[in-house]
């Protein structure tokens, strides 16, 4: 019962949930260098994790029974869509959802924040939780929309591991007009969904920020280390979907030791890549304010549809 | 807190009415599995014929949930009081058997008559509504009634035929131009009764102010109602013409009316006026998928046809299901606290934790969150229309929009609902009365039970429902039903995937047990000032950068002063635009045209007959000239 395909599916996943603090410590270390410091290394957010979950939790006395389970939720989505991934391997260890479905299950995730800081009924989480909503109104359709260009470009229909495939086989002829649109938009979307400069700052607190942290001020101890998880999680997840939906090449798509192999120097080469622009583009831009947010979401709102549009008009 | 001794408010004719409308819609449930495809006929000797009554396992499936919602607000209803208690209830029976004869009429005089029913008795059932909104939904649904009684006089006069099974797409012998105007006038007819753009007017303070009981039957059981005739309308009885700007005016309007809703649902005060708007919303979406069906019957994927017809019916019966638990629990809550402003809310979870437990899980079906029913509608509907294969130009250009269109009104949608939960159950109560609730019955709690249990189940275990429409939708087109090419076959599997959401939640779970912590319970970070019920983010403030973005189609901010609270308060609403702009000049206008009208009215039975005179002489020239 036990293939080779089913292990190396396994162990793929379980690899992208434990690199995904190693990710964030990566960016930081990145920035740290292009802002001439030393920063701090890159195994600090284990640290920190591990920290936070060994302390004792406060919680606030006007939440309700749903305030305790939101981290569950949240942490659990985002494991289960890192079973749903493809990443070193194309193959995926739990093919029972496609690429709509993962859509949806951000969405469970955002929801089931979103919720969390309306709990605590004080000022901050509800700035948060309001500002994460403006922002996903214009996001989630962009995210729907490039993946579902790249679901048509691909022709492999919906289903998340066969779109890599699909994609290296086409060669050259994948770098079409929609795949760069699509790309754009996801790359923004990525941005805006993590938290990230130009949307968000990630390594402020509350004073200038307000949109993720703010919506986390309540937990504290196990649950934030949790929410600190999953979203450290959620931004690895999409840099592995950049890295294995919209330029997938060098990806193993057999088992063979020598294709694995390739296969994982490969996306670790994408994955260093990425975080490395991700802390070019934080070092070298402000975070904008709040309404200046709309107008790069609605362009990569307007990148995706083009991308749509391209593939069935050209 | 929970009461399980049930005070019967008013006499023992109510008891016998409500125990007849749930034996009867117990009945409706069981006509789905007990009984097969039968049609009756009515001997009534009249000039037009008898009156047949059709049950094919389409119409019967619809039956089955319209009666199991009719059952669930029957029961939940006996604790609560309305004026007026057994003419309520009475025309709570009258309404179920219009809505049963409407669905299975197999005559086009019994098919006019019963949904006439339905209009009328909805708008007796109205009571506490203001006046202008119960006649602007009377006058509304009246003109929707006259556009249907239009089109199936035509079908009649076509077709040569009063049955209506009979009538086998008439559109072959009516012509393209013809049967285009004839579904247009469907759409519209029944567009006013599901508020497709602009006819929707009506419903946010008729939603606002009528008993609970009648919205939710009008939301849902209603719905039903016209979305069932709709889609035989259009697939069977007409057929769908060969016009391709008719199929885009639909696709157009439904979209623009499922945007327009998800927007408006942002901005209101009350539970009730954004759960109308998501109603709105909800049918448009169905109606965009049936829209979206003519297109693929049009470009002759006659497979998709079905599958897209089938998202419509689950969507129907998914937003039958989760919006009536939305609308009885937020009747409880309005029942227990009093209070019906949103702003006054806050806090309901820990207070009455049994029903925020309902109220989440409605929630998150209405949003669309996996597992849940909403969900497997919304992703039917954006898996059926990306798999769409196009050769014809302009369709290319549609499909993409429409997902577009998918995508922006359902995120909207689910920040309206994570509103509507978190302000009404979450963060600390806004006002006395919220935070000392009065009893909740047993009988308000068992139908939420059985409808929170069924959003989840069907969510879950979709399959079996999905197959059951498609072979019902599959017999109804004529077309062959291939059990093992299921629409959700392939990509999806619900029943495993939420098994490993829960397996990996009940780890972490365990896994945080190991390690015991300990949980200090404290008051909420306040920087050092104790927070006062007011100092908390308000609902409207937290749609407020939504509004700001968007902010060109919302109309004007109007301001009330509110004389029944304290001094110095007043309350700030959205104009809705359509009613502002558009309708209330128009009234204006006819209200002119009368006064002016009007002056003819001397009093003077000469002139009366002087007038009289003039027209028979004006309608016999006319006639004379024209023939």
């Amino acid at each position: 019962m036990l293939t080779d395909a089913t292990v190396i599916s396994f162990i793929q996943a379980v690899v992208l949930i434990a690199i995904s603090p190693l990710i964030t410590g990566l960016i930081r270390k990145f920035k740290a260098m292009m802002q001439h410091r030393i920063g701090s290394s890159i195994i600090q957010p284990y640290r920190d994790l591990l920290k936070l979950f060994r302390k004792d939790s406060v919680v606030s006395e006007s939440t309700s029974w749903m305030f305790r389970l939101i981290p569950y939720v949240c942490l659990s989505s985002m494991v289960l869509i890192a079973l749903m991934i493809p990443f070193i391997f194309t193959g995926i260890i739990a093919p029972y959802g496609d690429l709509i479905a993962l859509v949806y299950l951000f969405t469970l995730y955002r929801f089931a924040m979103v919720l969390g800081g309306l709990e605590g009924g004080s000022c901050f989480g509800g700035m948060g939780s309001s500002r994460e909503m403006m922002m996903s109104v214009l996001i989630e359709p962009a995210l729907l929309l490039s993946i579902m260009a790249i679901a048509v470009l691909s022709g492999g229909g919906t289903d998340i591991s066969n779109i890599p495939v699909m994609l290296c086989n086409m060669g050259f002829t994948a770098f079409c007009p929609a795949l760069i649109l699509a790309a754009s938009s996801f790359i923004i979307t990525m941005l805006a969904e993590n938290a990230r400069i130009p949307f968000d700052n990630p390594s402020t607190h509350l004073e200038l920020t307000m949109v993720h942290e703010a919506m986390l001020i309540e937990y504290s101890g196990k649950d934030l280390g949790m929410m600190e998880l999953s979203a450290e999680m959620r931004l690895t997840i999409f840099m592995a979907m950049l890295c294995s939906l919209f330029f997938p090449w060098g990806i193993a798509t057999t088992t063979a030791p020598s294709s694995i192999i390739t296969g994982t120097i490969a996306v670790m080469a994408k994955m260093v890549t990425i975080a490395f622009l991700i802390a070019l583009l934080e070092s070298s831009l402000t975070k904008s304010r709040l309404f200046k947010t709309p107008n790069l979401l609605t362009a990569s709102f307007v990148l995706s549809l083009l991308a749509m549009v391209s593939l069935y008009t050209l | 807190m929970v009461v399980s001794v049930v005070p019967l408010k008013g006499g023992t004719l109510k008891g016998i009415g409500l125990v007849l409308c749930a034996f009867s819609s117990i009945v409706g449930v069981l006509t789905y599995f007990v009984i097969g495809d039968f049609s009756y006929e009515f001997v009534i000797p009249s000039a037009v014929g008898s009156y047949n009554l059709m049950f094919d396992q389409f119409t019967r499936l619809l039956i089955s949930i319209s009666s199991l919602v009719f059952l669930m607000v029957v029961i939940h209803s006996v604790g609560f009081e309305v004026s007026d208690d057994e003419k309520y209830v009475c025309l709570t029976n009258l309404l179920f058997i219009a809505c049963i004869l409407a669905m299975s009429a197999d005559s086009v005089i019994l098919l006019l008559v019963a949904w006439e029913l339905v209009s009328v008795t909805t708008f007796l059932m109205c009571y506490g509504a203001d006046e202008t909104s119960r006649w602007r939904y009377f006058t509304m649904t009246h003109m929707g009634g006259l556009l249907i009684m239009l089109v199936f006089a035509a079908m009649w006069s076509i077709s040569g035929t009063y049955v209506l099974s009979e009538m086998n797409g008439i559109s072959s012998i009516a012509g393209s131009m013809v049967s285009s105007v004839l579904i247009l006038l469907l759409f519209i007819g029944f567009g006013t009764k599901l508020g497709i753009l602009p006819f929707h007017a009506w419903m946010p303070d008729l939603y606002a102010g009528a008993p609970i009981h009648t919205v939710t039957l009008l939301s849902t059981v209603c719905s039903n109602v016209a979305i069932m005739i709709l889609v035989k309308g259009i697939f069977l009885w007409i057929g769908v013409p060969d016009n391709i700007f008719l199929i885009v005016l639909m696709l157009l309007m439904s979209s623009a009316t499922a945007i327009w809703g998800a927007m408006e649902s942002l901005v209101q005060t009350e539970p009730r006026r954004i759960l109308a708007y998501s109603s709105m919303e909800n049918m448009a979406l169905v109606v965009m998928c049936i829209s979206a069906a003519m297109l693929f019957s049009q470009i002759g994927s006659e497979s998709l046809v079905a599958v897209m017809v089938v998202a419509a019916i689950l969507h129907t019966i998914n937003h039958s299901l989760f919006k009536s638990l939305m609308l009885m629990t937020v009747g409880t809550v309005e029942n227990c606290t009093g209070e019906h402003a949103i702003e006054k809310m806050g806090g309901l979870a820990k207070v009455m934790p049994v029903i925020s437990v309902f109220a989440l899980i409605g929630t998150l079906a209405m949003a669309a969150i996996p597992p849940l029913n909403g969900f497997i509608s919304e992703w039917l509907m954006i898996k059926t229309l990306v798999s769409a294969d196009t050769t014809e130009s302009v369709l290319r250009l549609v499909i993409p929009l429409v997902v577009a269109a998918l995508g922006i009104c359902g995120m909207m949608a689910a920040v309206s609902y994570a509103r509507l939960y978190g302000f009404m159950f979450l963060g600390r109560p806004r006002s006395e009365a919220v935070a000392k609730p009065g009893p909740v019955y047993r009988t308000m709690i068992f139908p939420l039970v059985v409808l929170a249990s069924l959003c989840i189940v069907l969510g879950v275990f979709a399959v079996p429902l999905v197959n059951e429409i498609t072979e019902s939708v599959c017999r109804l087109f004529g077309t062959a039903y291939n059990p093992s090419a299921n629409a959700l076959s392939g990509s999806l599997n619900p029943p495993i995937l939420s098994a490993i959401l829960l397996v990996i939640a009940l780890l972490l779970l365990l896994f945080s047990r190991i390690s015991k912590k300990k949980m200090k319970s404290s008051t909420t970070w306040d920087c050092g000032i104790e927070l006062e019920k007011q100092m908390q983010y308000s609902s409207s403030g937290f749609t407020q950068p939504l509004v700001h973005v968007f902010h060109p189609f919302y109309g004007d901010k109007i301001a009330y002063a509110n004389d029944n609270e304290e001094e110095g308060s007043y309350k700030v609403r959205f104009a809705e635009p359509f009613t502002e702009y558009f309708f209330r000049p128009l009234g204006r206008l006819v209200y002119g045209m009368a006064e002016k009208i009007g002056k003819m009215q001397t009093g003077n039975i000469q002139s009366y007959i002087g007038y009289i005179l003039f027209t028979l002489l004006t309608i016999l020239l006319g006639v004379r000239l024209i023939c």
